[in-house]
């Protein structure tokens, strides 16, 4: 469970996030929304401890990320995995060792139980026969799976998307939703989905928050969503301009 | 226009405080488990062996250039024997180191800072974090060991090459001896001379240029402009202080 208390974090003085605080229940998938600029990807970031936060508590597990130090966070990361809005594939790494690579840096297995992991991982992806091929000769989609693959070769506790859909075509949006429910309940790790797509907030969450003017709030469910009773919600997710 | 001034200062000394701390968590990554051997080899064949050539065409010219501007004047003075020497002193006293780490700042710095620069902004180090991968030792590390080793042995590449085209434009066009060019350096250089542009200043030259420019390339923001900005600060940046450390260099050791 990821515990968020009092969180507040801001940037040359602007506030993002402002005594945030909620609740990501573990082994669900939780889609966190709003508009741009409001916090979601930094919340991310936060829970990895990639950078720190101003004020408040964050608890995996019941560890505090902020009182470790970085060799202590470091043993923390190994139990996420994250797909990051560009997918970051390593350009000069073939599509095997991005998705490798934290197994060689982190474990003593031979460089063919690797293969054999990598392989099942990209397979599961749908994607094996890109194994000796470099980024640069993959769609956005493709890559975009190759970083799904990459995040869950390790099998994390907690697999942390961010706009996972976004930039994709309708079709390869839809395959990615069904890839990160398949692989979520796979695995059984907790999810967290950070998103303004309409179409991924319904097909993949369990849970939704919205974040707005710094604060975090539980919506309806993704049967429910579109017509929330919350003015913020309906306008959101139907598009709505005040 | 003093707050400007007094502003200017303190950001000055906080970024000359953070490449410390940067510089301090190089040196761990180098000593750290993490440190791949194969990733260092891998820069030094990047950073030195693709360096080789276009170092050995700047030498080639600076020492036929140097060499027939010396030897018109000294010939004036009837002492065109000594030019080895004075040939010899300036390419590996000065010369030789200089240029070799002109053309590893303008070749490797501006490439090493884009890299890293393009990995930063598009959240590759980001993604290496994330998988608990420290990217000091990962990537800074291997790139200042490798230009560490690299730049001393461009250096006596560059050298040799100086000194040899030297002798070439001394022997075709003012007609002297090569024995009289090789003894002429043979005698009034020394040790120090010769290995002070190798030992001292290659190795700091090196870590100059991997130090700022994978500073500069982790630091940046801005998308393409940014990494464009990071490449001509990186290389602006590594020249200013080669030359700042060259001054001090010499200063104390000859």
């Amino acid at each position: 469970m990821i515990e968020i208390k009092k969180l507040t974090k801001s940037y040359d003085g602007r506030v993002i996030l402002d005594d945030l605080n909620m609740t990501i229940k573990s082994k669900k998938r939780t889609t966190i929304i709003g508009t741009s600029g409001c916090g979601k990807s930094t919340l991310l970031r936060l829970i990895l401890g990639l950078e720190p936060f101003d004020s408040g508590q964050l608890l995996i597990d019941g560890k505090c990320i902020s009182c470790v130090n970085e060799a202590q966070k470091n043993k923390l990361r190994l139990d996420f995995g994250m797909v990051f809005q560009s997918s970051a594939l390593f350009d000069s790494l073939t599509v095997a060792e991005n998705v490798g690579l934290v197994l060689k840096e982190h474990t003593n297995m031979s460089n063919a139980a690797i293969k054999d992991k990598v392989m099942n991982a990209l397979k599961l992806v749908e994607l094996a026969d890109t194994y000796n091929k470099m980024p640069s000769e993959l769609s956005g989609g493709m890559k975009k799976r190759v970083a799904i693959a990459r995040a869950i070769i390790n099998d994390p506790k907690v697999i942390l998307f961010d706009e996972p859909t976004t930039g994709l075509d309708p079709i390869t949006s839809t395959r990615i939703e069904l890839l990160i429910n398949k692989l979520t309940d796979y695995i059984g790790a907790t999810s967290i989905i950070v998103t303004h797509q309409i179409s991924t907030i319904l097909n993949v969450s369990q849970e939704i928050y919205m974040f707005s003017d710094g604060q975090a709030f539980k919506t309806e469910g993704a049967s429910k969503i579109l017509k929330s009773k919350d003015k913020k919600v309906h306008n959101f997710v139907n598009g709505l301009v005040e | 226009m003093f707050n400007k001034i007094g502003t200017s200062l303190i950001n000055f000394f906080n970024l000359l405080g953070e490449y410390a701390l940067f510089i301090v968590q190089i040196v761990k990554g180098t000593f750290s488990k993490e440190l791949c051997f194969k990733r260092v080899l891998d820069q030094v064949y990047r950073t030195g062996a693709q360096s080789f050539v276009i170092t050995a065409i700047t030498l080639l010219f600076v020492g036929m250039v140097f060499t027939n501007q010396v030897t018109q004047e000294f010939a004036k003075m009837g002492a065109i024997k000594i030019i080895g020497g004075i040939v010899g002193f300036a390419i590996w006293r000065e010369l030789g180191p200089l240029f070799a780490a002109v053309v590893v700042a303008a070749r490797v710095g501006a490439a090493i800072s884009s890299e890293i620069a393009a990995m930063k902004v598009t959240e590759q180090i980001d993604a290496l974090r994330s998988m608990a991968i420290n990217p000091f030792s990962y990537l800074y590390a291997p790139r200042m060991i490798a230009l560490i080793l690299v730049v001393p042995l461009l250096i006596v590449f560059a050298d040799f090459i100086g000194f040899v085209s030297g002798m070439f434009i001394y022997a075709t066009f003012y007609h002297g001896n090569y024995i009289a060019y090789i003894f002429s350096a043979a005698h009034m250089l020394n040790l120090t001379d010769i290995l002070a542009g190798v030992l001292i200043k290659g190795p700091i030259f090196g870590a100059v240029i991997a130090g700022v420019s994978t500073f500069v390339g982790s630091r940046t923001t801005q998308g393409s402009q940014g990494i464009g900005k990071a490449a001509t600060t990186a290389v602006v940046t590594s020249l200013i202080v080669v030359f700042i450390a060259n001054f001090f260099i010499s200063f104390l050791v000859f």
